[in-house]
């Protein structure tokens, strides 16, 4: 074989050296090539020369190409070198320049060559400096190469780096210690990557393998320890405190395919992901597990495990075609150790300004979801002891049991149950119920009686269509029974009520956010009856809940009414209408009522002393109480009288009062009967609403002894 | 022949005049004074007296002085604007809203005044810069603007409700878009008519 210039040598000087045992070349590999010239030229040169070069031209491979090679012998310093313009790799590492690799002792044999005391130098942004010491080896016969101790030192932490195999099967081995994550992020600018959105500041320990096999498959593994690490973006959406984790990856690439597989344990630190806050406390980890491979076609994730230390456990498996997760097919396995924590952090950030996003919950969880092309077909969740209560008070559930088995494809049988509940302020006792769903269709499977105010609300039916969609309708049909009134108005701060009110709820219906009956709701209250009719709930649980109704009072025993009624006895019948009323937020701000004594009544009417005092204040009179004391008319505890009413157009927050009949100035409250003869007048036509609400209410508190 | 034509053309004048459409146009100025009452309400002493725009201070100066004589004047001399009757805005539901708000804006305020929020130009509150705000901030925030946006949305449809009128709700946020900004006190961040953000 013919071992002279190939292309030409260069600096030419004929200087006598001892002959070195020649050696053949090989032929097809590019390090072969390399490498027998090497072995060549130090064979058959037997001129002295300070330096000897010879130039190569250029080399490439898939990916990467060598420009400008040359390689030369110093004689100054007795090293061997390699060097090239240009090593172009693919972007964005870019070209590295400069490159000079040199070694100190060369051991030549028949088999290859021996390279100590090696050092590097090339010029690009993720290289420092020199690459002191490193030894290669190689054997021609095998072809294969070792690197061994090679160290690079970036400044700011150090890297171990080992190679060794065949052009056809390789691995390297990096090791780093302190490397500072920051530096890594400022060289990679230099490469113009598009990495500015994060910035990554924290030293990083670990090690690194890629791993070319011979079939062609390509192997990345890492394992990496991260102390005090901290990481923003441009706009703040994406932050990390102090985050202590340690993290182990293995990629697999195969023909299009990656094997995936990562663990990693994150210790403590603080990540705000828009919109979630996500914090690990010492002695809390957040540890997680994934098994995932990709095709060109689809994901798969075979295993993933999320386990937030003292808050819940996630284990899920998918599947999904390449770019629609939407419609991924899937399992979830949840179980909340704390739905308090759980739901503070994964829930309800994504639903601020909604009742969702306005509650507050503990208790322990279990839950299965299962979906098949994004569409939920299963869904189990059980809980015991569970709770949830509204922020802004508007529904509460304690001591939850909820047992719920819900199939799109076939009848689930549920249980649902607590030991108290509250709407708004009103409470309900200890219940539950078992209900049957069929995809989006829920009916109760036998009635239900949920304890209320000292009586029930019975539920003979409590059904839903669609409900999974937004035309869901609820439907309900339903009884009251022995509920206190007492305790309602309690309840509702309204002035307080006495007697007990039972009667029909029929065909209400809930849909769009909206509550309507279908029919009268019918009250047997004081021997007498209360029709509700138009019915209209908005929003019962939104910001502002709006109620309209029309309500006819029919007979009612004024005398079971105030029996033990601070206001005072009145005996008599009583009817009335409230037309038009509306309540915001619970609160009246419209009606037109009128309540008094039925035409024609019959009944026995006589009204207690401190009755008309109570009836004087409210139509806005003078000191009844220190004319009704004095003389002659104190000797009398209660008086007849002909008929009663009192009536009040609200608008805008003021009451257009009215009475039974007009009087002079006035109208009648009270046109009295019998002797002696006693008439309430009011004078005062507009009155504020909220000071009638005051008056009635000191009327009906009011503390002092009740005299009959 | 020209008697019948002018003849046609007075009654044809005549039913023109005949056919009276009656407007009711959105009270704007009473909208305003609406607006900058619970605006003072719920931000309490931040609200800053806002010459522009606002007719009954129209022409007073800066100092406490002018700002009372222009009060008299407007008091002795209502202007047309004035005239126009107050809105109501005393339903349970906007003394609701408003309470609601009022609270919420002791936790707003020191996100005003970093930058973290502004005020849109669609009377709604926003996340401007989550940066200015440490990472527990930025949820919480996140979370209050929302909550206030339910209760600013709340509140325009209400009051337009409880003025008979569902249909001024747009025009009633508009104005209160308006007077949000008009009495921010300086530094906080507000959106123009374009979407770009200014401070005040």
């Amino acid at each position: 074989m013919n071992c002279l210039p190939a292309s030409g040598f260069r600096e030419f000087q004929p200087v006598k050296t001892p002959a070195v045992k020649r050696s053949t070349a090989s032929r097809s590999t590019t390090l072969h090539v390399l490498l027998t010239l090497l072995i060549c030229l130090v064979g058959e040169v037997t001129w002295a020369v300070d330096e000897l070069g010879l130039d190569i031209g250029n080399l490439s491979g898939p990916g990467w190409a060598l420009e400008g090679l040359a390689l030369g012998w110093s004689l100054a310093d007795q090293r061997l070198i390699l060097s090239a313009d240009a090593l172009v790799l693919p972007e964005p590492l870019g070209p590295v320049t400069g490159l000079q690799l040199s070694c100190a002792r060369l051991q030549i044999h028949s088999d290859g060559i021996t390279c100590s005391g090696g050092r590097m130098e090339a010029d690009h942004p993720l290289l420092v400096d020199a690459i002191e010491t490193f030894s290669f080896r190689f054997e021609r016969s095998l072809g294969a190469f070792r690197i061994k101790d090679m160290v690079v030192d970036l400044e700011t932490g150090l890297v171990r780096l080992e190679a060794a195999g065949t052009e056809r099967s390789w691995a390297i081995d990096a090791e780093f210690e302190g490397l500072d994550l920051s530096w890594i992020q400022a060289r990679l600018r230099l490469l113009n990557t598009d990495i500015d959105e994060l910035t990554v500041r924290g030293r990083i320990n670990g090690t690194m393998r890629v791993e070319r096999h011979a079939e062609g498959a390509m192997t990345i593994g890492a394992r990496i320890r991260g102390r005090a690490l901290n990481f923003s973006d441009a706009n703040g959406r994406l932050e990390g405190e102090n985050i202590d984790l340690s993290l182990t990856t293995q990629a697999s690439l195969h023909q299009g395919s990656v094997d995936f597989s990562s663990n990693g344990q994150w210790r403590t630190g603080l990540v705000f992901a828009d919109p979630m806050l996500i914090e690990a406390v010492s002695g809390a980890p957040i540890e997680f597990r994934l098994i995932a491979r990709a095709t060109p076609e689809a994901l798969a994730i075979k295993h993933f495990y999320l386990d937030h230390s003292g808050v819940g456990t996630v284990v899920a498996a998918a599947t999904a075609a390449a770019g629609d997760w939407r419609r991924a097919t899937a399992q979830i396995d949840l179980e909340v150790l704390d739905s308090g924590k759980a739901y503070v952090t994964y829930v309800q950030p994504f639903a601020p300004g909604t009742l969702l996003g306005d509650l507050q919950t503990g208790g322990r969880a279990t839950a299965h979801i299962e979906l098949v092309h994004g569409d939920p077909v299963n869904l189990r969740l059980r809980s015991e002891g569970a709770w949830i209560r509204d922020t802004l008070q508007r529904i509460s559930f304690e001591d939850l049991s909820i047992d719920l088995d819900w199939r799109r494809d076939s009848i689930g049988r549920s249980r649902f149950g607590w030991a108290g509940s509250q709407f708004y302020k009103v409470p309900t006792g200890h219940a539950g119920f078992e209900f049957e769903t069929r995809g989006g269709a829920m009916e109760l499977t036998e009635p239900l009686s949920v304890p209320l105010l000292g009586g029930f609300l019975h539920l003979d039916r409590l059904g839903a269509e669609n409900f999974r969609s937004p035309q869901a309708a609820w439907n309900l049909d339903g009884r009251l029974s022995g509920v206190s009134l007492e305790q309602l108005s309690e309840a509702l701060e309204w002035p307080v009520l006495r007697g007990d009110l039972s009667g029909m709820v029929p065909k209400a219906v809930y849909r769009d956010r909206i509550l309507t009956l279908g029919g009268a709701l019918l009250i047997r209250a004081f021997d007498g009856d209360v029709t509700i009719t138009d019915l209209r709930v908005e929003q019962p649980l939104g910001l502002i809940p709006r109620l309209t109704a029309d309500i006819g009072i029919n007979g009612l025993d004024l005398a079971a009414l105030t029996q033990t009624y601070a206001f005072g006895r009145i005996e008599g019948r009583l009817d009335g209408r409230i037309r038009a009323l509306e309540l915001q937020n619970w609160r009246p701000v419209q009606f037109d009522a009128f309540l008094g004594t039925p035409e024609g009544d019959r009944s026995k009417r006589r009204i207690s002393q401190r009755a008309v005092e109570n009836l004087s204040s409210i139509g806005g009179g003078g000191n009844a109480a220190a004319i009704l004391s004095k003389g002659f008319i104190g000797m009398f505890k209660d008086f007849g009288y002909r008929r009663l009413g009192i009536g009040c157009h609200l608008a805008n927050n003021v009451c257009e009062m009215e009475g039974v009949s007009a009087a002079a100035r006035g109208y009648y409250l009270v046109e009295g009967g019998g002797l002696p003869r006693i008439d309430v007048i009011g004078y005062e036509r507009r009155v504020d609403w909220n000071e009638l609400v005051t008056r009635l209410q000191a009327a009906t508190r009011s503390s002092g002894p009740v005299v009959e | 022949m020209e008697t019948m034509k002018r003849a046609g053309l007075m009654a044809s004048l005549l039913a023109l005049v005949a056919c009276v459409t009656i407007n009711v146009y959105f009270p704007a100025a009473a909208a305003e004074r609406a607006a900058d009452r619970i605006i003072e309400d719920v931000w309490g002493e931040d609200a800053e007296d806002a010459p522009d725009g606002s007719p009954a201070q129209s022409g007073a100066g800066d100092t406490a002085y002018g700002r009372l004589a222009a009060r008299l004047f407007a008091a002795i001399i209502p202007t047309a604007d004035a005239a126009e009757p107050d809105l109501n805005v005393s339903t349970p539901a906007i003394s609701q809203i408003q309470a609601s708000m009022q609270q919420r804006h002791r936790l707003l305020e020191p996100m005003y005044a970093a930058g973290a929020i502004g005020l849109t130009n669609n009377g709604l509150l926003t996340v401007r810069d989550l940066k200015a705000l440490d990472l527990k901030s930025r949820k919480q925030a996140q979370d209050l603007v929302a909550q206030d946006n339910r209760d600013r949305n709340g509140l325009y449809a209400e009051i337009a409700k409880a003025n008979g009128h569902p249909e001024w709700q747009a025009d009633i946020q508009a104005t209160f878009a308006r007077r949000w900004i008009a009495n921010a006190p300086n530094g906080w961040w507000y959106q123009g008519a374009g979407g770009n953000w200014k401070q005040k």
